[in-house]
């Protein structure tokens, strides 16, 4: 099954490098989304069937956290999951982003293998390296 | 003084992770003095230099300088793309999300349980960053990474 991811991050060249890593890691991908905030995410996810987002935290006007909130308010929104991908690297930041919903958490910098173990991990998919459908509860793997 | 060597460790552990992972670019830290003067001299093309403030259990703010045929090599590097197909503005943008990546793995190293927030990185005028450098402080990093295509210098400075 392919899968369609929107990605959301303010900078043009981390939605460029988020999408050719998604594009060549080996995760079965369907259509690829792009949205610069939260605001135009919630406008793509109106108009598009999405499996999967991959949102920044730091951004203008509506940040990622700020994104999953309003995802989890919606009825058909509520059930898609979102991997945050940042910088931020804290405990206590990555256990925020999973108390409000987020199922997975990406550090920059990352490798396009652990983009496919964790999308796979998150989409209840069997990672080609293991074969083996991975759990789909993230936990704090640093 | 022991908190400067930890952040010291922590900024070189990162810097070679990033170069490395999301630019394909391997490097050594010389041991020479971090001058950006000197930087610009030796990459014949103009110096670039980016900025972000931090704020958190340390505050203060985060540097990188390099010349402009370098970055442009890093973008090439980070997008996958040729390296006559990069403009200005996707190289100032990787110099920015270079910082932000350095800053962030950093901090996380440095202190994996405190929360850092992190300022938006920004393009700084390079002759400024230069005359600033005339004052050393014990309250400053300043680091050297060389890679085969230049210099780049790092400069965290702790208020």
């Amino acid at each position: 099954m392919a899968f369609n991811v929107l990605i959301v991050d303010d900078s043009p060249v981390m939605r460029s490098v988020l999408k050719k890593t998604v594009k060549m890691c080996g995760f079965k991908i369907g259509e690829l989304f792009e949205a610069s905030d939260g605001i135009e995410a919630l406008e793509v996810l109106r108009k598009n069937w999405v499996d999967l987002v991959l949102t920044d935290y730091n951004m203008p006007r509506m940040d990622g956290l700020q994104l999953i909130e309003e995802m989890k308010k919606d009825e058909v929104f509520a059930g898609i999951p979102v991997v945050v991908v940042t910088t931020e690297g804290s405990e206590q930041k990555v256990k925020a982003f999973l108390e409000k919903g987020a199922s997975g958490y990406l550090q920059k910098p990352f490798t396009p293998e652990q983009v496919r173990t964790k999308l796979n991990r998150v989409m209840g998919e069997p990672d080609e390296e293991n074969g083996r459908v991975e759990e789909g509860d993230e936990g704090l793997d640093f | 003084m022991r908190k400067m060597e930890e952040l010291k460790k922590a900024m070189r552990a990162s810097i070679s992770e990033i170069l490395e992972t999301m630019f394909f670019m391997p490097l050594e830290f010389p041991e020479e003095v971090c001058d950006f003067g000197q930087i610009r001299k030796q990459g014949q093309t103009p110096l670039l230099s980016a900025q972000l403030k931090y704020g958190g259990p340390i505050s203060g703010s985060f540097l990188v300088a390099a010349p402009s045929a370098v970055v442009k090599e890093l973008a090439a590097n980070l997008l996958g793309l040729d390296n006559k197909d990069i403009n200005l503005e996707s190289v100032e943008a990787t110099l920015k999300e270079l910082l932000n990546m350095v800053a962030g793995k950093t901090f996380s190293l440095y202190d994996s349980e405190a929360v850092f927030d992190l300022g938006v990185p920004e393009m700084i005028d390079s002759d400024e960053v230069i005359r600033s450098q005339t004052q050393k402080s014990e309250q400053e990093i300043e680091l050297l990474a060389k890679t085969v295509d230049g210099i780049l210098g790092f400069k965290l400075t702790v208020d």
